[in-house]
């Protein structure tokens, strides 16, 4: 007996390590949202690792071949997109012109720009932890009037631009999903032929969103970018907010009658210190009607 | 005792203030360099035997309350290990420049990544992994060796100014 509590005296610290490993990972399996654990499971995510490290190597190896070749189709397209910048300098040119005329007629006819819905100023104090454009945590709360749902906007060159809406109301902050955070649909229109889809978040990829439902004849032009507004289909966000520009359509994996876009976004969230809250809350009837449609 | 037990937790306070708020954690390109890794193996190389185990727990348990891409106890048992493993260095090496403490974190950053891939392929979104893999990993890697090299100043005087003061008592 004596020589048992010798031993655990003497291996004290490695069983503490053992207990705190063993009450760690029996919380990790509790809370595991995908709740499996096989041996299988155990036995790859022992190999993954050198899978992984051997992987990025071997990528590493023939990127670096590749990229010798790429070199010549790089300066091919360097040389296409300096004469692009170009047309679009000029176009700029005429754009500011015309923002300028714009600006003064208005003035003339004496309109003023106001916000259709009544609106706080919040400001961005933090972010998600691990993904951090996903999450925005901002400065205004329930005691603010912030509560969920609401969308949050912000200003970018003069248009009011998406970049979520409330999910986490405290008193004095609150959380808002953006469009970094696959769990956020927004149902969109296009630009050209007014043609409704609906977008959802991406956070693979920082600055663009997915378009689903897009029909099989809508078809890219570079002359004429197409723009992705809110359409105003859903209770949360009003009509016509600029969402981004569509930069790729693929055919869609999961429907036969439809494509896949992704967009642009036109927030950037790196840049936004400050948002706009609209105090928008869906009334009562209408969210009887989309609980219960029939 | 007691005032282990309050450096630690204000330690704790400043890894999850870090990891959360916006100015005071001065991302690079969205990646913040790994205070919690760091404070873990410097209590183990300069602090007591037990420090670091309990650090890494508590510390990594903190992290997974506001994370919300890891479930619970996810970071508490990668920081555990690492607090585990910490004192092992000063085991080996007597140290004193800056230089080693950087290799002694560059060292067990890789554990920490060699740990985050096995744990992270059973319990965390695969894409999650390749995407921090290919767009955060070399940028943190960096970021942490540089904060870590300040931080080491930082514990080496308070750890010599807690020696002298032992001495002067004894």
């Amino acid at each position: 007996m004596s020589a048992f509590a010798g031993f655990i005296y003497k291996k004290k610290r490695g069983l503490i390590a053992i207990i705190l490993i063993l009450t760690s990972l029996s919380m990790v399996v509790m809370s595991d949202k995908r709740g499996i654990i096989s041996f299988k499971n155990i036995g790859n995510s022992f190999v993954f690792p050198f899978q992984f490290l051997f992987n990025s190597l071997g990528k590493g190896v023939y990127s670096t071949v590749n990229s010798v070749t790429e070199i010549n189709k790089v300066k091919d397209e360097l040389s296409l997109a300096q004469k692009e910048l170009e047309q679009y300098r000029k176009i700029m040119i005429d754009f500011n012109v015309m923002m300028n005329e714009n600006k003064s007629l208005r003035e003339k006819l004496d309109l003023v720009n106001t916000m259709q819905y009544e609106s706080v100023t919040a400001e961005v104090i933090g972010h998600d932890s691990k993904n951090y454009f996903d999450m925005l945590i901002i400065n205004k709360g329930s005691s603010a009037g912030v509560s969920e749902n609401m969308p949050a906007i912000s200003y970018n060159n003069g248009k009011k631009v998406i970049i979520g809406k409330i999910i986490e109301v405290t008193p004095f902050s609150s959380k808002i999903m953006t469009l970094n955070n696959n769990n956020l649909h927004i149902g969109a229109v296009l630009s050209k032929d007014n043609i409704h889809t609906l977008v959802t978040g991406d956070n693979l990829f920082y600055g663009y969103a997915r378009l689903f439902y897009l029909p099989k004849d809508v078809k890219l032009n570079k002359n004429e970018p197409i723009t992705v507004y809110t359409s105003g289909d859903s209770l949360f966000y009003p009509k016509g907010i600029e969402i981004g520009t569509l930069t790729e359509i693929n055919e869609s994996k999961r429907y036969e009658n439809y494509n896949e876009g992704v967009i642009k976004t036109s927030v950037e969230l790196s840049k936004i210190d400050y948002v706009l809250i609209l105090k928008i809350s869906p009334d009562q009837q209408n969210m009887k009607l989309m609980e219960n449609p029939f | 005792m007691i005032k282990n037990i309050i450096l630690d937790f204000l330690a704790i306070v400043a890894v999850v203030v870090l990891y959360t708020t916006k100015y005071v954690s001065l991302p690079i390109y969205e990646v913040k360099p790994d205070i919690a890794l760091i404070l873990t193996v410097f209590i183990g190389v300069f602090g007591g035997r037990y420090n670091s185990l309990f650090f890494g727990f508590a510390c990594g348990l903190a992290i997974d309350f506001v994370d919300t891409a890891s479930p619970l106890g996810f970071n508490a048992l990668i920081y555990t290990i690492i607090g585990y493993l910490s004192i092992l260095p000063n085991k080996l090496f007597q140290i004193e420049s800056s230089l080693l403490g950087a290799l002694i974190i560059l060292f067990f950053f890789f554990i920490k990544s060699v740990l985050f891939l096995i744990f992270g392929y059973m319990f965390l979104d695969i894409n999650y992994l390749i995407k921090y893999f290919n767009s955060k990993f070399g940028i943190e890697l960096i970021y942490t060796l540089v904060v870590s090299i300040i931080i080491f100043l930082i514990f080496h005087k308070i750890y010599k100014f807690f020696e002298s003061s032992k001495k002067h008592v004894q």
